[in-house]
């Protein structure tokens, strides 16, 4: 495997981790680069844990291999988890730890630990320094874990299902924080969910993975460029909608005189073009802008579909 | 090295309660021994004997459990732990939990006993201390290791722990038929302490490399793996080492080919100032010696072994009761034994002649001839059988062990013992029929016999004599580990009343009936001897011997 590029702090190639017949993940290649937010998402059960714990290098690949920071995850020593903070929902917590003895456990540990800016976090976050993390809420539970991740100023900040089980204005707090901090902090962010709307605001690039397969890695930019809602109005009644349809149209549909569909491929005039082609008696065409969401649900929508055809495949035969 | 203190300092913390319950516990054991060497316990089987019996094993058993919670509060196994993410190497961790481990209940326990060890007045022989830990403590400490190593949670160790026994067993049990079943006639290797001794380093061996590859590689798989196959190699290793790793008793004790020969130097004897203080306040107007031998060790194959686990007991009308117990690694215990004894009776009182045996073929038994002091009442007393002489004895190396008690109420005309030939009483025939044997499972299992289904290698043999018939029958302390047909194996005193049964029928032939038995039983009685001397006398001669002595 070549080294990465200097601004790419996670890299994979064909990773692959097999738990018995099944594999959990499957020939993943990604690359998130220094500075972005990447949002890791999925359905439950698509592999993001599995990766996650790949990359942190708690999990051994069965194959391929995955770098941070330039070295390969099974090798991450101390050097490197310095400049790593995790956060995980599965994360076991020292419980008999109050909050304070927490930080302090954690404080010798990083030299670039800041006591200072601990301090501000636990008043942001408001939590009570001398509970016991046993006694705390599990919102409360995760801020300390969080806390305890941040406080060294890490260059990557690894969230593993942070919000999963919060109730939503613990939710909100735990986001506004990060985005607060996000705008004064300059770190690498992988985090993920099975739940666009707990990363929406935060990540500025997005990887899908379904079924141990990285479905797709962009920019959210990018994304919310080339995904378009888009609305054809006909003179005729129930246009047919064509077969075949471009690669990257999805979830087509006609109503009365209009088809409706999610071009994945969207790029302004020439896309109009070819549907004026391929559509009969088009009298106007409407596209709109997507929210992470609703590209998120096209995509998942997708997999679904992958995953019905597969079991329907398996039933005929 | 400051994570490694500073994660140290982390369990210190988290454990603090433990860690004064821990101490607490041995401050007890520290008490309880004190208290027993600084008053002369009456009844040798007093609760304060048993309160010690049972401070000493939660002593040994209790670290057990703060171990596996110790290293399962940072487990290696799983990938949920808070540390493995932290930047902290599974070598840092390792080394923390050892030190943790090390200083807590290995340097810790190591230091009360040691304490106790000089309270008792061992003197210079208490470093022997240290490698009798390295084969007795250090493997259980591991084990706790190994299992909270490989487990995320305590029932999950007990499972772990549970398999590992059972395995163990059957592999030895398997091992031990199917070595015996296989030998062809051959006479299989009778149980060697080098054995245990190599079984107990392997299984050291084994957890401590599972603790290592646990940590250091997280292979949880290979961990077990290695656990388990660590208990099975060290129970093949118990059956089948044919090396004796332990000294001979020319190699132990420069003079020991004359059995009768060592004498103590008083200069090595330390007493506690408090056993020395009761020693000067007793002022006997009248001294009387009974030789008593405490009879300990077994063993075959050339090894030399003393007794593993030794209790003393000595009533006297003066003294009360003198107790000591102690359950010791065997090559060491015979300096420990001498040691607890030598604290316990006053120089001048004792004479410790030190192991005996046949280099070449068999044990050394511990013959410590005691002198008791009384003074002319308790003398007229003791001849009128109104006080009893108590000497008890339980010896044992591994489980072999044979146990006795001896209630002596005769005159000073018994026990006139010589070197060749120690009588030590009379008419109590049907008491070493009712010796308490306390064997153990283990001690069942470890049980070996040769190809004749006889269990080889005591040095002390009892012979009953009866005179009046001229005959004797030869009672061998390890003939109630005989695995007879009739009995089974698990009744060792069903089968000592068995033989002695089976080898009095013998001996009257057609004149056996219950009363010609009992009879027989009482007209007789019992000396010890030295196996070879058994070979080497008629029991003609044995009768003449003992005639001999008691007109002396």
């Amino acid at each position: 495997m070549n080294t990465p590029k200097s601004d790419t702090i996670i890299e994979t190639r064909g990773l692959t981790r097999r738990f018995r017949t099944h594999d959990a993940v499957r020939d993943l290649d990604l690359r998130i680069e220094k500075g972005r937010i990447c949002a890791f998402l999925g359905p439950n059960g698509a592999g993001k844990t599995t990766t996650i714990k790949m990359l942190m290098g708690i999990l051994r690949p069965s194959s391929g291999e995955a770098q941070v920071f330039g070295k390969s995850s099974s090798k991450l020593g101390q050097a490197e988890f310095e400049r790593i903070g995790y956060v995980s929902e599965n994360q076991e917590m020292p419980e008999w730890m109050s909050v304070k003895q927490l930080m302090n456990y954690c404080a010798p540990l990083y030299p670039s630990w800041d006591e200072k800016f601990c301090t501000s976090l636990l008043d942001q976050f408001s939590l009570p320094r001398d509970q016991k993390l046993k006694n705390l809420s599990r919102g409360m539970r995760m801020k300390a874990a969080l806390i305890s991740s941040l406080a060294y100023r890490p260059e990557l900040l690894v969230l593993d299902e942070p919000f999963s089980g919060l109730d939503p204005l613990v939710r909100e707090e735990f986001i506004s924080g990060m985005l607060e901090l996000t705008e004064q902090e300059s770190w690498t962010i992988l985090v993920s969910s099975h739940d666009i709307d707990e990363v929406e605001r935060l990540a500025d690039s997005v990887a899908i993975i379904n079924q141990g397969q990285l479905a797709l890695n962009e920019t959210t930019e990018s994304l919310q460029a080339r995904f378009r809602k888009v609305e054809v109005t006909t003179s005729a009644e129930n246009p047919d909608i064509p077969r075949p349809a471009p690669g990257g149209w999805r979830h087509a549909r006609s109503a009365g005189r209009s088809l409706q569909f999610v071009d994945s491929a969207f790029s302004g005039t020439e896309s109009e073009d070819e549907i004026r082609e391929l559509v009969r008696g088009v009298t106007s065409i409407d596209s709109h802008g997507m929210s992470l969401r609703e590209i998120y649900l096209a995509i998942a929508r997708d997999f679904r579909g992958d995953a019905a055809d597969k079991t329907s495949d398996a039933h005929a035969a | 090295m400051n994570r490694i203190f500073h994660q140290f300092k982390k369990d210190l913390r988290h454990q603090r309660w433990a860690l004064l319950a821990w101490g607490v516990l041995l401050l007890v054991h520290l008490s309880v021994s004190g208290f027993q060497i600084l008053r002369h316990v009456p009844n040798p089987q007093a609760s304060t004997e048993q309160f010690a019996a049972l401070v000493a094993a939660w002593v040994v058993f209790l670290p057990i459990l703060f171990i596996i919670l110790a290293v399962q509060s940072d487990t290696p196994v799983g990938t949920s732990a808070f540390w493995l993410t932290r930047p902290l190497r599974g070598g840092q961790m390792l080394v923390a939990k050892a030190l943790y481990v090390f200083l807590c209940f290995v340097a810790l326990p190591l230091a009360v006993e040691l304490a106790i060890l000089l309270l008792r007045g061992a003197g210079t022989n208490v470093w022997l201390l240290f490698p009798e830990f390295s084969v007795i403590r250090l493997p259980v400490v591991l084990g706790a290791f190994a299992l909270g190593a490989t487990s995320q949670r305590f029932s999950q160790a007990l499972m772990l722990a549970a398999t590992g026994a059972i395995l163990g067993i059957a592999t030895m049990l398997a091992g031990y038929y199917f070595l015996s079943n296989d030998a062809g006639g051959r006479t299989p290797e009778p149980f060697s302490g080098s054995r245990g001794i190599v079984a107990l380093w392997t299984l050291a061996a084994t957890f401590a490399t599972v603790v290592a590859v646990q940590f250091i590689t997280r292979r949880e798989r290979r961990g077990r793996c290695l656990f388990v196959i660590g208990i099975a190699a060290a129970m093949i290793l118990q059956l089948v080492w044919p090396w004796n790793v332990l000294g001979r008793p020319d190699q132990l004790e420069p003079d020991a080919s004359d059995p009768i020969s060592l004498r103590i130097d008083p200069a090595r004897v330390t007493m506690s100032p408090v056993k020395r203080s009761l020693a000067s306040r007793q002022t006997p107007s009248r001294f009387i010696t009974f030789p008593v031998d405490i009879i300990g060790g077994r063993q075959s194959a050339g090894e030399f072994l003393a007794p593993s686990s030794s209790r003393v007991e000595l009533a006297t009308p003066s003294s009360s009761a003198l107790t000591e117990s102690s359950i010791y690694y065997p090559k060491l215990s015979d300096a420990r034994f001498r040691a607890a004894v030598e604290s316990l009776l006053a120089p001048d009182q004792i004479r410790l002649v030190g192991p005996t045996g046949d280099p070449g073929s068999e044990g050394g038994a511990y013959v410590v001839s005691h002198s008791f002091r009384m003074n002319e009442d308790e003398f007229a007393r003791y001849q009128r059988g109104l006080e009893e002489l108590r000497v008890g004895f339980d010896v044992g190396l591994f489980g072999l062990e044979h146990a006795g008690e001896l209630p002596l109420r005769e005159g000073a005309e018994w026990n006139q013992g010589g070197d060749q030939l120690e009588i030590v009483g009379e008419r109590w025939t049907r008491n070493i029929l009712k010796v308490k044997i306390r064997a153990s499972v283990l001690s069942l299992i470890f049980a070996k016999r040769d190809s004749r289904g006889r269990q080889s290698g005591d040095s002390i043999v009892f012979v009953l004599v009866n005179r009046i018939t001229n005959t004797a029958i030869v009672l061998e302390p390890s003939q109630s580990y005989w695995r007879s047909r009739t009995t089974g194996w698990l009744s060792p005193f069903v089968r000592s009343e068995k033989m002695f049964e089976v080898n009095l029928q013998s001996q009257l032939g057609q004149d056996y009936t219950p009363e010609a038995a009992d009879d027989w039983r009482k007209n007789s009685e019992l000396i010890l001897l030295r196996r070879r001397q058994l070979g080497r006398l008629s029991v003609g001669e044995v009768v003449q011997i003992n005639a001999e002595l008691d007109k002396s």
